[in-house]
């Protein structure tokens, strides 16, 4: 059928187009910033509302697009302001963490401005229709296409031509160095980040006019798409950059047209699996610089692997304090968290039995992540899995709680090692790329295997059953049961870590060639903490569909994994005390924002920003 | 406005008892409820209009004297659709010994994850929206404000089959547990009446590009559409599709009856049918309607119509137990919403069988960028 083939190729191109100016913005800010700007996506939503703002004003579109940009590159600006500049001497993740709190903040801003409705935008060269064969194209697609190309052509030659342009590469290549040639570094992150504004808010427009509306989440999606992009072009490659934008955005077209709407995205995040695997450095990255730790590895003190190595490295100014509590004081601590069913508020514990659920998550992916160096934006899939295995098991074929248990644990730790291999020889933000894909996959067949998981109706009636012999229905008892998971979990983590399982853990994130070369297995390691990271967090996915006696995958969303990661650094890398405190912290911070009502979003956002900048190696601090 | 407290009185709130369900000073004679919905998140735009109702509806009731002389009293909590969050908040209304009702919420995600512990304390829940056929089975405690999709599909067909005529249907359904019912029921339905569905395609919830199911549609020569969306994807549908130049009739489910339907499609949205519980030009909804409108400065959609009679019958029930002279608890007010006569409220006449009602539909059709009622 050449009609579907030749339509979804140009929708392709034009949504790749689209792509590729968000992964620009992307490979700009990383290239510049060593930093993975995740406000990209709020920036594109503010583009559009800007825009659509000043059109309602009274002012014609191009003007109205015009001021937008402007208006968003300074805001991109203000981002550079808030989430790295006070951060420059901080472990590498903590401003990747700001910009992920910016971006909470925007989104909830921009709901309370803009209200959560769609609003129409308009779009002249919408009517404006050509039809080539069966395939079509709008005036809106052929502006969009040739707005990009021009963007990028521009967007090149000021990067290759231009004193700035020369200035930016230069302060991307060595930071140091340029410096000490007199550029400007501050002034060149600031210019990067104001150009990824513009390049959001313009792709923002673009959006808008496509979609002939704005509403406050159209950011999301498309920052997930371009960041996935900008990945599979090679992260600081420029061409690399639109080279990705426009194969994503013709193959996931091609995928919704031949195999379904449905599976656009599974297939899509798929293909990315399969690339990062023959590929890791993306389509145009080089392999050159990743044994010298990836591009920016040349900035730091000691070359190396890992994005998070400055931390174990980090300048002793931000190694301080390091909280390292004995074993007795945590259990002691846990202990003590169980008296609270007597408080007589079942609100108060089903609030803290979901604390502890998270506490057990954050344990979980402080080990992968924090300790062993496999930056994860995927966990919430193996949450999720450890929730449906409960409830297919229980409600489906009826097995004990016992044996459920069992089943969580060992079945998502098998699950963990093999969803992980193919990260595992994958270094620098290649592995965040690959968990991100594999999240998103778990997230989409939940979704659409409705014969297994029943899909979004998602599954309901879940039993607590009986646990030798004690009926598990009541919610204390439920409490009960999750703190001890919690702290049998806790003592298997301390126990690894203080053991020289640990300690090669911690070698392999600080620097992999060298632990390879000191004799470590390195792969039998990282496979064994996926496995660890994994049992956990089936334990803790059984136990929240226990404690919902409802499971959809609602509940295992981006989001989710992005919180958990969030909980990681927030607790201080591997350090797992930390993670627990950060786990229970961030699982109660929405409850206890209640009394904020609408505002409630932005304070998380504002606590997560001031947490960080006070504190950037985690409340616990780097272990 | 009511219930709706600033930041600075958060800030004020957040020291004292931050975890601790408000506990209203008891002003003599109050009977109190706990309405929750997603106010922000992803679901915010229904939530919104979920909340709109529960405060004009608390205003009116309370102006005109309150529920028999009683004031009312609405707990309102915002749970971003995050079934996590709707747990949290059932156990905060079940921890309040004065809360005898909950309302809430707006997917069936979460008013089912909640329902369960309602079930438990044996407190009645009224849900606007939740359709989802397991929700009222969770116990006797639940009810809901739509009709169960097999009713709702009868219809759909009815008016494709038999009233356009239309053979060969395409089926775009939106990736939900509502979406993924209706196009199963409404295909059943049709396949029954001797129509033929060539292609059914899920909407993912994200998505705003379907040009390639319009590909696919025109390609398989559809002559009817039937969408079971929610308004916003569906208008950028529609713009899509006239786009295509396909001009083949349109039908759709209950959410594309929104004024802002009308306003994001424009003359895309022109021709399109839809089926509606509720439609503001009816006189005898004008308290519902010209409050709305005189309170917010725009038209009620049905989430707002559902919501308003949601609380509107629990307090009706609490009504009735006052002037009966009975106390108001949380079991006596479930038997006595179950009870309730047939109540006729903005989404049409409401009687529950097993917590279920089984409500009239009309058929409108959007004209000169206005709906009208199809005949």
């Amino acid at each position: 059928m050449i009609e579907l083939f030749l339509s979804q190729l140009l929708n392709g191109l034009v949504i790749g187009s689209v792509y590729a100016l968000i992964a620009l913005g992307f490979s700009l800010v990383f290239g510049v910033a060593n930093l993975i700007n995740f406000a990209q996506g709020a920036l594109l939503m503010l583009g559009a509302f800007f825009a659509f703002t000043l059109i309602q004003w009274g002012l014609p579109i191009v003007v109205a697009g015009l001021l937008s940009v402007l208006a968003t590159a300074a805001v991109g600006m203000l981002v550079e302001r808030l989430a790295l500049r006070p951060l420059r001497n901080a472990p590498a993740i903590a401003p990747l963490l700001s910009t992920l709190a910016i971006a909470v903040i925007a989104d909830a801003g921009a709901e309370l401005i803009w209200s959560a409705e769609s609003q129409p935008f308009p779009s002249p060269l919408q009517s404006f229709v050509v039809f080539v064969g069966g395939a079509f194209l709008t005036g809106v697609d052929i502006a969009t296409f040739i707005v990009s190309l021009a963007v990028m052509g521009g967007l090149m030659i000021f990067l290759s031509r231009s004193w700035t342009g020369r200035a930016l590469r230069a302060t991307a290549q060595d930071p140091e160095a340029a410096a000490q040639m007199g550029i400007d570094v501050a002034l060149m992150r600031q210019i990067a980040f104001g150009l990824a504004g513009a390049l959001g808010a313009l792709a923002g427009i673009l959006v808008a006019m496509y979609y002939q509306s704005v509403f406050p989440q159209m950011g999301v999606p498309f920052g997930i798409k371009g960041f996935a992009a900008a990945l599979l072009g090679g992260l600081a490659s420029i061409p690399g950059a639109v080279l990705g934008g426009f194969l994503l955005g013709i193959f996931e077209n091609l995928a919704s047209g031949y195999v379904g709407e449905g599976s656009r995205d599974l297939i899509a995040y798929s293909l990315l699996i399969l690339v990062l695997m023959v590929r890791p450095q993306g389509l145009l990255g080089t392999g050159k610089l990743e044994a010298l730790g990836g591009v920016g590895g040349a900035s730091g003190a000691i070359p190396t692997t890992s994005i998070i190595a400055s931390l174990g490295g980090a300048t002793a100014r931000t190694r301080n304090w390091v909280l390292r509590p004995k074993l007795w004081m945590m259990l002691a601590a846990i202990a003590l968290a169980a008296v609270l069913p007597w408080l007589g508020s079942a609100y108060i514990v089903q609030v803290a039995a979901g604390c502890a659920v998270f506490a057990m998550l954050a344990l979980s992916l402080t080990l992968l992540s924090g300790s062993a160096g496999i930056i994860s934006i995927g966990h919430a899939a193996l949450f999720g899995f450890g929730a449906y295995l409960c409830a297919i098991l229980g409600r489906n074929h009826g097995w004990p709680v016992e044996g459920i248990l069992a089943a969580a644990a060992f079945g998502t730790a098998l699950m963990a090692a093999v969803a992980t291999l193919p990260a595992i020889r994958l270094t620098g933000h290649a592995v965040a790329l690959a968990t991100l894909a594999v999240g998103q996959v778990g997230y989409l067949l939940f979704l659409n295997w409705i014969e297994l998981t029943r899909g979004p109706m998602g599954i309901a009636g879940i039993s607590r059953g009986t646990l030798l012999g004690i009926p598990m229905q009541p919610l204390d008892r439920q409490y009960w049961l999750a703190l001890l998971l919690l702290a049998v979990c806790y003592v298997i983590a301390h126990r690894l870590l203080e053991s020289p399982i640990g300690r090669s853990w911690r070698a392999i994130r600080e620097d992999r060639p060298a632990a390879h070369a000191a004799g470590v297995p390195v792969r039998r390691y990282l496979v064994l903490a996926a496995a660890t990271s994994g049992l956990i967090a089936g334990l803790a996915g059984a136990q929240f569909a226990w404690l919902q006696a409802f499971v959809s995958p609602d509940s295992f969303v981006l989001e989710t994994s992005i919180v958990l990661i969030s909980m990681v650094v927030l607790g201080g890398m591997g350090n797992i005390a930390g993670a627990v405190i950060a786990g229970v912290l961030l699982a109660i911070l929405p409850e206890a924002l209640r009394a904020f009502d609408d505002w409630r979003m932005i304070v998380y956002g504002l606590i997560l920003l001031a947490l960080l900048r006070f504190r950037p190696q985690g409340l616990g601090g780097v272990r | 406005m009511i219930q709706r407290r600033s930041l600075m009185g958060g800030l004020a709130g957040l020291g004292a008892v931050a975890l601790m369900p408000d506990r209203v000073v008891a002003q003599g004679n109050t009977v109190k409820f706990g309405f929750f919905g997603p106010f922000t998140g992803n679901f915010a735009a229904n939530g919104q209009r979920f909340r709109e109702a529960g405060e004009l509806f608390l205003e009116q009731t309370n102006a005109a004297g309150g529920l028999a002389g009683r004031r009312l009293v609405v707990d309102f909590q915002d749970d971003r659709g995050d079934p996590l969050q709707s747990t949290n908040i059932a156990q905060r209304f079940v921890a309040d010994a004065e809360v005898v009702a909950a309302i809430g919420s707006f997917t069936s995600t979460s008013s089912m994850a909640a329902g369960q512990i309602f079930a438990q304390a044996r407190m009645p829940q009224v849900s606007p929206t939740s359709s989802h056929p397991d929700y009222t089975k969770i116990s006797p405690y639940q009810f809901r404000m739509p009709n169960t999709q097999d009713i709702v599909a009868e219809l759909n067909a009815e008016l494709m089959v038999n009233r356009l005529g239309t053979k060969r249907i395409a089926l775009p359904y939106f990736q939900d547990d509502w979406g993924i019912f209706v196009a199963q029921a409404t295909k059943a339905e049709i396949e029954k009446r001797g129509g033929e569905v060539i292609l059914s395609e899920a909407m993912t919830q994200q998505a705003r590009d379907f040009r390639a199911m319009i590909t696919k549609i025109r390609a398989a020569r559809a002559d009817g559409i039937f969408i079971a969306s929610h308004y916003a994807p569906s208008a950028i549908f529609m713009q899509q599709l006239r786009q295509a130049g396909i001009t083949v009739p349109v039908g759709g489910a209950d959410p594309l009856y929104n004024p802002e339907f009308l306003r994001l499609a424009g003359a895309a949205a022109e021709g399109v049918i839809c089926t509606t519980y509720f439609f503001p030009s009816d006189p005898s909804k004008a308290a519902f309607t010209e409050g709305y409108k005189a309170k917010y400065g725009r038209e009620p959609d049905q989430w707002a119509a559902f919501a308003y009679d949601a609380i509107a019958i629990a307090a009706e029930g609490a009504k009735a137990l006052i002037t009966a002279g009975r106390p108001v608890t949380r079991e006596a007010l479930r038997d006595a919403i179950d009870a309730l006569p047939p109540y006729d409220g903005a989404s049409g006449v409401t009687e529950f069988v097993n917590g279920s009602p089984r409500k009239p539909m009309t058929l409108l059709v959007i004209r000169n960028g206005r709906y009208e009622l199809y005949s």
